[in-house]
């Protein structure tokens, strides 16, 4: 089984320096919008792919790390010009052909030291090409035309697309299906389907059927000895070749179905493709569709690494948040460490909060809606700042056991403010203390007595007059709850929490917080 | 752990015994001496298996040597030396600075320009090339406590290799000989297969381990327990049958050169002496000329004797060198020929899958002036 084992950037877009490591087969990569996710995808294919080989050096301008861009200018000189570094390492099979071409030494800090698989990337200013551009340099000058882009595999030997290590696609959903990321597609899955020697075959027979056909037509000749022939630089079969489903081509389907059909054939192991990256799958899709693809993915995931980039709740838990990789600033956390149990109830349960939870920088963990409405405004009569500006989320549980949560927050490193009731159990309120002591990051508030048992209880405790005053009381109504009697204006904010939640965050009385 | 020696006579079809006789679905590493060695191989790999098969590697020696020894480690080579990151700029085919020069008088000092062993640039350029004549040298000499790189090197072969195999390895010397020896104690399955008696006849080598201990030619029985004491199983029958040869030619040469050498009778073809009908001979363009030396003189179709190593030809004429005037007497006695100019010789006598011509150097002498180009 072939894959990609690790990931290590300098200086490239977003990321000074960053180290990924990945899980054999599911890969979910989650962040913020600009936390670095496409970025972590680029600097994959700029080494798999080669990409940018080609392609004028005036890009580099938006490669280049801004940070060290911003400390060139301060200290402008050959030394301090910006530079970018990509390493990739592999997990090859050593019985393939050309594995041992990428087996050696020369990764890392270059000293004797285990061989492994793998491919260097290095952009950096040629000083041999370079030379007599010093003082246009000092001048703040950066020069990217006298850059050089070498990729190298740990072999010290140059790496060339030609020997792929691995059978490598990337689906890219997030421009729509226009002809270049098309029929990129189509060119790799032709050469990871079939092997050499049928593809030159099939390349060989088209062009002499193709010439054939042209004789056919018994053009007249231009003159004596001149006459129109086939270029055969102009129809190289790979460009042309589409696929195709029930005789539509594929690009002609809808871009969801597009995107669901290259998936499904990404994954068939008869493809032989060993890493499959995808960008924003849910880019296009129905739920219903969506869903059906996280199926087949979750199905097939053995057959061979998946990298996903995602924004959509429902694919992170579907394909088992313990296959999460969270990125924030220059750092990369796996969540492989969380416990199996809670990954599986995140897996089950289809409507939950999990992204919210981890993309968010603090939370309130709340029992349920009421807590959910009044909170924000507690919190800005507190802190005089909204949630939204601190970049806190309230999540409400509905009735789901925090703790799932909890187990999450504590593998980030998540704030976390938990807000639940006793429910005039004893031993709650001495778990909660033994836990609060043990985290510092986490903690857990609940009514420190028994009368204090639920949200609405302590709410009313601290600001009984003005409620009595605001809820109105229909005469005759017992308002019991639970076969509990705990007076009427209680017992009607018992009964209906999310009307008087609403009653009183439309009331504009300021309340005392509990 | 199968190690294993083949040696064979000229003509046996060593080539074609490796190239038949490799599993086509195993990773094979067939390394040979010289491109032509390689391209002889690949030719023949393709007659076998229709193409030279995708997991079978066919590579010289230091080619090899080089790409898969030398640069996947040169970390741990800067840090042998003590040298910061090596950027090397790839092989050059001069020969490094030697240990000793000789002075305008004659008189053997210490080079100025030789490096030492222990230091980097005994093995690589001023520009960062390597020498290719020190890259067994260099890998024999990397380690880091009792970590060898020829160690790494093997696990590393293991790793990507079924089976290897060397061919000609009877042409290799010192220490690219050391280094196959070290290399194939720890491999977990190598065969080398040579011809003893070609030993010597490339130009490139014709000097020193494993064929001269000291100043003393080491002989074909001694080689062979060498071998064995090292581990090798040695094999001197599956190739011990010329298929080129004729039964004439083979007794001749066991006869005149005591080289044990047998023919499958295969082909047919006599051993001529054609003092009498020189000229005829030498005009005769379907017959290639042999000579010890400067073929490129003649208007004739020649070759010296030992670029022919490796060769078939329809039909040979061999002109010997004065010391072999009396080479047709019963008591022929190579005692005094140096054994390189009886190896070549020996090459020579074994290239022709039909007749066998010879003419004496005495002749020759007389009709030489005739045949040099203008």
């Amino acid at each position: 089984m072939n894959y990609i084992k690790s990931l290590h950037i300098e200086g490239f877009r977003k990321f000074s320096s960053l180290d990924v490591e990945f899980n054999e087969h599911m890969n979910i990569l989650v962040g913020e919008n600009e936390a670095g996710k496409s970025t972590i995808l680029d600097a994959l294919k700029t080494v798999l792919n080669q990409q940018y080989r080609n392609t004028d050096k005036a890009v580099l301008r938006d490669l280049f790390n801004a940070q060290m861009v911003e400390s060139f200018y301060t200290n402008p000189s050959v030394k301090t010009l910006p530079r970018i570094y990509i390493e990739v390492e592999l997990v090859l099979d050593p019985k393939k052909k050309s594995s041992s071409y990428f087996y050696g030494e020369a990764y890392g800090k270059r000293k004797q030291q285990d061989e492994k698989f793998g491919i260097r990337f290095e952009c950096k200013f040629d000083e041999e090409l370079g030379s007599g551009m010093e003082q246009s340099i000092i001048d703040g000058k950066i020069p990217y035309e006298y850059y050089s882009l070498t990729w190298t595999t740990f072999a010290n030997r140059p790496y060339q697309m030609i020997k792929r290590p691995l059978n490598f696609i990337s689906i890219d959903t997030t421009n729509s299906s226009t002809t270049p990321s098309f029929n990129y597609y189509n060119r790799t899955l032709f050469s990871s389907r079939y092997d050499e020697a049928t593809r030159a075959k099939a390349k060989n027979e088209f062009r002499s059927k193709l010439e054939d056909a042209l004789a056919a037509t018994n053009l007249p000749p231009i003159s004596d000895n001149r006459k129109f022939g086939i270029d055969g630089k102009k129809v190289v079969l790979e460009t042309i070749l589409s696929v195709y489903e029930d005789s539509i081509a594929l690009e002609n389907r809808g871009s969801g179905m597009e995107s669901l059909i290259k998936t499904q054939i990404a994954l068939d192991k008869a493809n032989g493709l060993d890493v499959i990256l995808m960008e924003e799958p849910e880019n296009h899709l129905s739920f219903v569709t969506l869903r059906k693809m996280l199926q087949e993915i979750s199905v097939q995931q053995e057959n061979s690494q998946i990298i996903v980039a995602t924004h959509n709740n429902m694919i992170a838990s579907r394909l088992n948040l313990n296959n999460v990789l969270w990125i924030t600033d220059n750092s990369v956390k796996s969540l492989a460490g969380v416990k199996n149990d809670v990954a599986e109830f995140f897996v089950r349960a289809d409507d939950n909060a999990f992204l919210q939870l981890l993309l968010s920088k603090k939370v309130f963990l709340v029992e349920g809606a009421t807590e959910f409405l009044l909170i924000p405004i507690f919190y800005k009569q507190q802190t005089g700042h909204t949630i939204e500006e601190d970049g806190i989320s309230v999540i409400s549980c509905n009735g789901i056991s925090y703790m799932r949560y909890i187990e999450i927050a504590k593998a980030t490193d998540k704030r976390i403010a938990v807000i639940t009731d006793n429910d005039k159990k004893k031993d709650r309120i001495t778990k909660a203390d033994t836990f609060n002591k043990s985290n510092k990051l986490q903690h857990i508030f609940l009514g420190k007595t028994e009368d204090e048992w639920t949200w609405e209880a302590c709410l009313y405790k601290e600001n009984k007059e003005v409620l009595d005053n605001m809820i109105t009381v229909q005469p005759g109504a017992e308002y019991k709850f639970h076969g509990e009697d705990y007076g009427f204006v209680l017992g009607k904010m018992l009964n209906n929490k999310v009307d008087v939640a609403y009653q009183m965050l439309t009331s504009g009385v300021t309340f005392a917080i509990p | 752990m199968a190690k294993k020696v083949i040696l064979a006579v000229a003509g046996a079809g060593k080539t074609y015994h490796i190239c038949h006789k490799i599993d086509p679905g195993k990773r094979n590493l067939i390394l040979a001496f010289t491109h032509e060695n390689i391209q002889n191989i690949q030719k023949e790999l393709c007659d076998a298996h229709g193409c030279v098969p995708e997991l079978t590697t066919v590579s010289t020696f230091d080619s090899f040597v080089y790409h898969h020894m030398v640069l996947p480690y040169e970390p741990s080579i800067a840090e042998h030396f003590g040298c910061p990151q090596i950027v090397s700029r790839g092989i050059c085919t001069i020969a490094p600075p030697s240990q000793t020069i000789k002075t305008s008088k004659g008189k053997t000092i210490a080079n100025p320009l030789y490096k030492k062993k222990d230091r980097l640039a005994h093995y690589v350029t001023m520009r960062g090339q390597y020498y290719c004549a020190t890259l067994s040298e260099l890998v024999l000499q990397v380690k880091k406590n009792r970590e060898s790189l020829i160690k790494r090197v093997a696990a590393r072969l293991n790793l990507f290799y079924d089976c290897v195999l060397i061919d000609e390895f009877q042409d290799f010397r010192e220490y690219d000989y050391e280094l196959i020896m070290t290399l194939a104690k720890q491999l977990n399955d190598v065969t080398l297969i040579g011809d003893y008696y070609q030993h010597s006849v490339s130009a490139t080598n014709n000097s020193g381990k494993p064929f001269k201990k000291k100043t003393n030619d080491v002989c074909y029985d001694d080689f062979v327990s060498e071998l064995i004491s090292v581990g090798f199983e040695v094999d001197v029958t599956t190739l011990n049958k010329s298929r080129r040869c004729s039964v004439d030619v083979c007794q001749f040469v066991t006869s005149k050169l005591g080289i044990n050498i047998d023919s499958c009778g295969e082909n047919i073809g006599n051993v001529i002496w054609a003092d009498e009908y020189a000229t005829e001979i030498l005009d005769d363009n379907q017959i290639v000329k042999l000579v010890y030396k400067d073929a490129a003189l003649y208007s004739f179709r020649s070759m010296n004797w030992s670029y022919s190593k490796g060769d078939t030809m329809d039909a040979v004429c061999v002109i010997l060198t004065d010391r072999f005037d009396n080479l047709d007497i019963a008591n022929f006695s190579d005692n005094g020929v140096p054994v390189s100019t009886l190896n070549k010789l020996y090459v020579a006598l074994t290239r022709s899958r039909g007749n066998l011509y010879l003419i004496k150097a005495s002749t020759f002498k007389l009709l030489k002036e005739k045949y040099l180009k203008p």
